[in-house]
């Protein structure tokens, strides 16, 4: 053995912390200013980059990828660094990953405010930046991975595991709901349509909250909590039960963002109880946080840092126990798309992510440059005006989305809506939105007293060198286990055969199920003798897995996997499976897809959704609940999430050409105490047919039946449409051309929930895409 | 209330396949953690404990 100086690399620590302090109060001035608009629309200033639809994802982005992204490269890269004694494996890689992400965080502020969207929440940003990302993200792995293997400590301790975690699925999640054709350099499809395209995408906006917002965030509560509080964490073993039950079954959750639509019931019901089982690990998690303060509550007077991370994880305990509750599915039919959801996640990124954030930051930062924090009292005062934003704005959200839900599910007893009129439901609630801007200011007061009290602490210190005495063998050891007996174990291989003889059971019949049965009983039983005869074996198995990176990373990508691949897989295939007397989704004429291409550009899809719910307050006030086959042509999908405005998916017919004119004039016009914002530069811009070639080129080659056109004929399906509804607006004065965006737009609203309907006495089916009629 | 495609038996087997495989290492895992030697848990719940030099 012989004795190795190492030197941590905290150069690439403090580049993250401080990044992450600046985009947070962007993010968060961002999110004032959008709360600001719901309440008051001149706020839009009739300026598109400056509109609701736009600077939404701005905000979500930059919270989730530049604010929370910054924190936890800075959390992991410092936390890994002395959890194996090594230093990170190379300061290139590590540069490489800072400025990669932070020119994506760049490139995602200055894209989304122009209108370059794909048109799905947290996932907007155009496919060059999303090829950035991955590649970023993959840097990122390199260096990881690579600084495991030349670790100088032998077990991993579980803040690693939850990294590994991370970085896997967050790479699984992201490539797959990204995957995707682009019709130019700024523009592409989704390869999903319609509810696949659904569910991909809450398979992966669920679980980048959950892979991206959580696991990381608690691999750094269980390195800063017992950092923080001087003592080890209060269970080790919980610890590694909370890691492995939310790799189980976090993934499987997706489908609650989805219930009550016309998702198929099995998924609804899949999502939702595995929701509620995310209950048990998340309060395991939070209490094993919380207990490790045992003995040393008394510090939690004194010491910000301290006070920060047990609000933080009593706020993870909070929301994670609030998500289960709204994934019930009657719970969800009031909450879903109301301001209960905005405060819910709004509990858990500025409850747990902000104030975990605060907490490490107050923590690392004195350590990274060798000094004192600048003031105690400014990080108090920052807690307490941080905790009373926080309450503000969730209790808020919380009266106005049950004020939402409540009254737009209300029926009379003579079955009539009780609030017929969406906008009473807008209006009654604006003193709640009130409330949160004035909870959102407060917190974003508190981030920048942070930003203050932490530019104090540096200018008053130097960076430090961090260093660490290692014994190193003469000969490096070799890892743990290898890959192969990392599975060739008689753990893993008993495990094997229950499962195949369990399926072999329940799926087979007659005689292969009756031998299965035996099989299955006869290889528990010889599990339990073998365990019994060389229990501690088994365990040396276990025990090489913690100090084996690789068979690990690969065990929890299994696990991931399977839970995906349930939601995924089904339904690629269900057009085949389509039955004959579906409604099927009319395909949008050349105009019509120009037009649905500016209402993504525009976010509309963060204010309406387009899919009508099986309750009874819905289908009353928007017509036939929403149907599967209905959407099929849908690329990306437009669902929604959140019910700002009144749900679009049968729009189309409701209104007269004209009201839609006036009503994207100016919605007060129409609509007296609306919060939609003007749309003025779609009166003067010009659609872009030009870019409908390629367009139509990829939806084609999707499946979707497009006739083959001429660039010329497409030009003149659009004059034609166009046309009759310019002629149409001439009859009540209105002269405009019909090659400006508004008539687009309104040839795409006039056509939402029109679909061919199924011939009453269909022979055999053939296959769906077939039996629309191409416009 | 409203129509919904009917999927094939398939995806049934699809998803208690998926829920086994998980659902075993699950077992296998958490099984491993709890027996794990009080030594070795001991040594992981030290490690963020550790001290460095700081110049």
């Amino acid at each position: 053995m012989k004795t190795k100086t190492i030197e941590y690399n905290d150069g690439i620590v403090r580049q993250f912390l401080i990044a992450s302090v600046f985009w947070g109060i962007v993010a968060m001035l961002v999110g004032v200013l959008i709360a600001s608009q719901l309440a008051f629309h001149v706020l839009n200033f009739n300026t598109p980059w400056l509109t609701f639809g736009r600077l939404r994802p701005l905000h979500t982005n930059a919270a989730i990828f530049a604010f929370v992204g910054n924190m936890i490269f800075a959390g992991i890269y410092h936390s890994t660094q002395r959890l194996v004694r090594a230093r990170l494996a190379s300061d290139f890689l590590s540069q490489l990953h800072f400025w990669g992400w932070q020119l994506i965080i760049v490139a995602a502020a200055l894209t989304l405010p122009l209108g370059f969207t794909r048109g799905k929440e947290y996932a907007e940003l155009i496919w060059p930046i999303n090829i950035a990302v991955v590649l970023i993200w993959v840097v990122f792995a390199i260096n990881f991975f690579w600084t495991l293997a030349i670790r100088n400590e032998k077990s991993l301790y579980v803040a690693i595991w939850f990294y590994i975690a991370t970085i896997i699925t967050v790479a699984m999640l992201y490539i797959t709901n990204h995957l995707q054709i682009p019709t130019s350099l700024t523009h592409s499809y989704p390869i999903f349509g319609g509810v696949q395209d659904g569910l991909v995408q809450w398979w992966y906006g669920h679980n980048a909250v959950a892979f991206f917002l959580t696991t990381p965030v608690l691999g750094i509560m269980y390195y800063y909590m017992p950092k923080a509080a001087e003592r080890p964490i209060y269970s080790y073993r919980l610890s590694v039960v909370h890691f492995w039950s939310l790799v189980f079954i976090y993934i499987w959750a997706g489908p609650h963002h989805l219930l009550n639509t016309a998702l198929p019931e099995w998924l609804q019901t899949l999502g939702m109880i595995f929701s509620l089982m995310l209950w048990a690990p998340s309060w395991g998690g939070m209490l094993n946080g919380l207990l490790t303060l045992r003995g040393a509550w008394n510090k939690l007077r004194t010491d910000p840092v301290l006070k920060f991370l047990a609000a933080g994880v009593t706020f993870y305990g909070m929301s994670t126990f609030e998500g289960p509750l709204m994934a019930i599915r009657s719970v969800n039919a009031v909450s879903h798309y109301t301001d209960w959801t905005i405060g819910h996640v709004h509990s858990g990124t500025l409850g747990w992510n902000s104030f975990m954030a605060a907490g490490m930051f107050y923590w690392l930062t004195p350590r990274l440059w060798n000094t004192k924090l600048y003031s105690t009292k400014l990080a108090d005062i920052h807690f307490w005006i941080g905790m009373v934003g926080i309450l503000l704005y969730i209790a808020s959200m919380w009266v106005s989305g049950i004020t939402q839900g409540l009254m737009l599910n209300a029926v009379t007893p003579d079955g009539t809506l009780a609030y017929p009129n969406f906008l009473e439901v807008v209006n009654s609630v604006r003193p709640m939105l009130h409330a949160r801007i004035l909870g959102g200011v407060l917190f974003l007061s508190g981030m920048i007293l942070m930003a203050y009290n932490l530019f104090r602490t540096i200018r008053s210190g130097k960076p430090a060198t961090a260093t660490i005495e290692v014994q190193v063998p003469d000969v490096p050891a070799k890892e743990g286990m290898s890959l192969i007996s990392g599975f060739l174990n008689p753990p893993v291989v008993y495990s094997f055969l229950l499962v195949l003889f369990g399926c072999g059971w329940g799926f087979a019949q007659g005689m292969v199920s009756a031998v299965s049965l035996v099989l299955l009983v006869e290889t528990a039983l010889v599990a339990m003798i073998h365990l019994g005869l060389s229990g501690k074996k088994w365990n040396d198995w276990y025990e090489k897995l913690l100090e084996s990176w690789l068979p690990f990373t690969v065990l929890t990508f299994v696990a991931v996997v399977a839970g995906g691949m349930i939601q995924i897989l089904p339904t690629v295939f269900y057009k085949q499976n389509a039955g004959a007397d579906a409604p099927l989704q009319k395909v949008y004429t050349p105009l019509e897809l120009a037009g649905r291409d500016i209402y993504i550009r525009e976010g509309c899809y963060n204010c309406h959704s387009q899919m009508i719910r099986g309750l009874v307050g819905d289908v009353l006030r928007y017509g036939k609940s929403g149907r599967l086959t209905e959407s099929i042509y849908d690329f990306p999908f437009q669902w929604g999430s959140k019910r700002t405005g009144p749900d679009l998916q049968r729009v189309g017919g409701k209104y007269p050409n004209i009201w839609h004119f006036q009503h994207l004039m100016d919605p007060r016009s129409t609509s007296v105490g609306s919060v939609m914002p003007n749309y003025p530069w779609l009166f003067k811009q010009v659609t872009d047919i030009p870019a409908l070639g390629s367009k139509i080129r990829v939806l084609t080659g999707y499946g979707v039946p497009y006739p083959p056109r001429s660039p010329d004929a497409i030009l003149q399906s659009c004059i034609d449409q166009a046309q009759g509804i310019t002629e149409d607006l001439a009859k009540n004065g209105i002269k405009i051309g019909p090659e400006k965006e508004v008539i687009a737009v309104i040839a795409y609203l006039q056509q939402l929930g029109k679909y061919n309907e199924p011939a009453p006495a269909a022979p055999a089916a053939s296959p769906a895409p077939k039996q629309a009629s191409a416009n | 209330m409203f129509h919904q495609v009917e999927f094939a038996n398939w995806s049934v087997v699809v998803t208690v396949i998926a829920f086994a495989v998980s659902f075993c290492i699950f077992l296998t895992v958490v099984v491993g953690a709890i027996r794990c030697s009080n030594e070795k848990v001991r040594h992981l719940a030290q490690l963020p404990l550790e001290e460095e030099k700081r110049s």
